[in-house]
């Protein structure tokens, strides 16, 4: 009887290691309740290195400077009204491995359903005096949800890599430069919208995507956004109840580039 | 009224020994400083341009009191700071408010006691901002509204056709709101803006640091307004209305603790001033001097471009394309002759700011003025419609957008021309379409 007790517990601590290997070394997902509408989720950032800084401090001003940021620049492209409206929620629990594993299917399903367009998982690595290195994952949850439906197209995980400037790691500074977010949100806003047929907001969400994205983003997503692009268009324009502006445009042309 | 009766500041070195090198301001060119409490704000009815600024409130937690003291401080910097600034384009008053014990400022309720007090076609700038602290550094942020009374913000030119109707195109600013990128201070500098704005509210004899002065009167509960008659190197020479103090303030030191560095959004205030005040015309006798200003602007501008770091907003770096572009237009004898150097503003704003659909519509007034007034290009007036295209894609519920490419159709229809920009059919079926898209919407 002994005997069959310890067997089972090393059965369980063996499953149990199996999976913590599977979901990444320290991974830990928890639910992050957020209000209702358009939401990103900002996990809180794990550490590593000897010079360990202030992690509730950095978390803070991660979500201080998105949130600001939020109020800047996308107040002239939400869509109106409450549906419109996109809430940054601090995750103070959740810690996701960085390498995107897991977000499987079912996960990215039960974002998709709370509306999450965005999850963003932050690894930073601060030695000595060396500059800090931050690993950041973008998780666009439309287009991953997209890519396990169709079982094509790009993954939906973005990852880049930040260095600080100077000798010390300064995350601050380097957060400020973390730019990236508004296209993805942008993004998972169009390809969610361009899911559901509501199609002038996903034409905006997806231009202005696209209007942003520079040379260095993944060229998988830019052809999805062009053909979801396209796609929206032509259904707008051969739906008879829709008696819109998007009629006006060139189904070859989706996103006009309006500068010479 | 006995406060300052005895603390009469006569200033006989001010009117002798300096009265070559300072800038005397004439009467009637309205130039003023005021404080008043939130709830009861005013404005210079007098002045073209009126900059309120409030106090910046800490948002965070604040370890005994020092950042509520500093955002009081800073917002008396900014005012002198803008004023100084602002001098240039005479008619200007700047007024910081103060908040009490009982209640707090809210930049919403003071713009609204505020939008009865604008006279028509005159500017305000409203000034705000917060700060928020974390370990050892401070942020401070800043937020600017700028309007004019009864006039709305937006560049607005007509054609006349062939048919002698007027055809009008409307281009709003992509914003009239800003909200600027967050500033890490130390507490250095908080402990540097508390000297400061001590010794900026020393009213002295003459512009000399080592001369003894008198505080500067400031109730908080009660307004106070004092006219500058005259400037020199960083100095105003101020009188309070009721003639109870007068005297030299310095309201600019760079070398102690350089504020437009710190923050490069004043650079942008400026600039916005310059726009307002342009727009304004004559105000009290006082004309706008348009080429002086618009060089002004130009060199604001710069200065902004030059000091605001790599994570500042986009639209705010755009705002000031847009105004450069705007004050070039305005300033010149004739959009003909300016409209090449307002467009590259106007590229460059949409560059800067890619994804927002007002900079696109705005930027398609250019190609329009080039086809109609400059030359017969067609590939000007299919520009022009690939842009508001453009505009209309990003955000399709830009109805102004529409409205524009509805009236450009509606004017190329009845403009000759041998080599036009769509064919006749083609055009007609274009206007026809967006018209009705236009109609649905209304």
């Amino acid at each position: 009887m002994y005997c069959r007790s310890r067997g089972v517990q090393l059965f369980v601590a063996i499953l149990a290691l199996g999976l913590m290997l599977s979901s990444g070394a320290g991974a830990t997902i928890t639910d992050c309740p957020g209000p209702v509408g358009f939401k990103v989720y900002l996990d809180k950032p794990s550490i590593a290195g000897n010079q360990v800084p202030d992690i509730e401090f950095l978390f803070n001003e991660l979500y201080f400077l998105f949130d600001e940021r939020k109020e800047r620049e996308w107040v002239e492209w939400l869509p109106s009204g409450d549906a419109g409206s996109i809430t940054f929620v601090q995750c103070k629990q959740r810690q996701p491995s960085i390498d995107g594993s897991d977000f499987d299917s079912p996960l990215v399903d039960l974002l998709y359903n709370e509306d999450v367009l965005v999850e963003l998982v932050a690894s930073l690595h601060a030695s000595g005096n060396s500059a800090g290195v931050a690993h950041l994952s973008f998780v666009v949850v439309p287009v991953r949800q997209l890519h396990f439906e169709k079982s094509n197209g790009p993954d939906g995980l973005f990852r880049t890599r930040l260095t600080t400037s100077g000798a010390q790691a300064d995350f601050v500074e380097l957060f400020k430069r973390v730019r990236r977010i508004d296209h993805y949100v942008a993004a998972g806003l169009g390809v969610k919208a361009a899911r559901q047929g509501d199609y002038e907001v996903a034409q905006g969400g997806l231009c202005r995507s696209l209007a942003t994205l520079g040379n260095d983003a993944s060229r998988a997503l830019i052809d999805l956004l062009s053909v979801l692009a396209v796609q929206n268009l032509v259904s707008a324009q051969a739906d008879n109840r829709y008696k819109g502006p998007l009629l006006l445009l060139d189904s070859t042309q989706p996103c006009p580039k309006g500068l010479p | 009224m006995s406060r300052g009766l005895g603390t009469r500041i006569r200033t006989a070195l001010a009117g002798t020994v300096l009265a070559a090198l300072a800038i005397i301001i004439a009467p009637e060119r309205a130039i003023a400083m005021g404080g008043a409490p939130c709830e009861d704000p005013f404005l210079f009815s007098s002045a073209a341009v009126n900059a309120v600024v409030l106090p910046f409130r800490n948002s965070g937690p604040d370890h005994g009191g020092q950042l509520s003291e500093a955002g009081a401080s800073l917002a008396t910097l900014m005012q002198l700071e803008v004023l100084m600034s602002l001098i240039k384009y005479q008619s200007v008053g700047a007024v910081v408010l103060r908040e009490n014990e009982r209640e707090g400022c809210d930049a919403v309720k003071v713009l609204k006691s505020l939008n009865g007090q604008i006279v028509p076609g005159h500017g305000l700038i409203l000034i705000w901002g917060r700060l928020y602290e974390q370990e050892d550094q401070v942020y401070v942020q800043t937020y600017a509204r700028f309007l004019r009374g009864k006039h709305s913000e937006e560049f607005e030119f007509g054609l006349t056709g062939n048919n002698d109707n007027l055809y009008t195109f409307k281009a709003p600013l992509p914003t009239t709101s800003l909200a600027f990128a967050p500033r890490r201070l130390s507490y250095d500098d908080i402990e540097q803006i508390k000297v400061e704005f001590r010794e900026a509210t020393l009213v002295r004899p003459s512009p000399d640091p080592d001369a003894d002065g008198e505080v500067l009167h400031q109730d908080p509960d009660l307004p106070f307004a004092y006219t500058v008659t005259r400037v020199h190197d960083g100095w105003m020479y101020v009188n309070e209305r009721n003639g109870i103090q007068e005297g030299w303030i310095r309201a600019r030191n760079e070398s102690a603790w350089p504020l437009r560095r710190k923050m490069p959004e004043l650079a942008l205030i400026d600039a916005i001033a310059g726009y307002l005040r342009l727009r304004a015309g004559e105000a009290q006798g006082v004309p706008s001097a348009p080429s002086a200003t618009a060089a002004n602007v130009r060199r604001a501008i710069e200065m902004y471009r030059e000091y605001s770091g790599e994570e500042e907003s986009a639209i705010a770096e755009a705002t000031a394309s847009v105004l450069q572009g705007l004050v070039i237009l305005e300033s010149a004898p004739s959009l003909e002759s300016a409209i090449e150097e307002a467009s590259k503003e106007f590229s460059r704003a949409a560059e800067q700011a890619p994804s927002d659909t007002l900079v696109r519509n705005l930027a398609a007034m250019s190609p329009i003025i080039r086809y109609a007034r400059i030359n017969d290009n067609p590939k000007h007036a299919q520009e022009a419609v690939q842009m508001l295209l453009t505009a209309l894609s990003l955000d399709p519920d830009n109805t102004q957008a529409l409205i524009n490419l509805e009236t450009l159709y509606d004017y190329l229809r009845q403009r000759p021309s041998d080599s036009p920009a769509f064919a006749p059919s083609e055009l007609e079926r274009r206007w026809e379409q967006v018209k009705t898209i236009r109609l649905n919407i209304d």
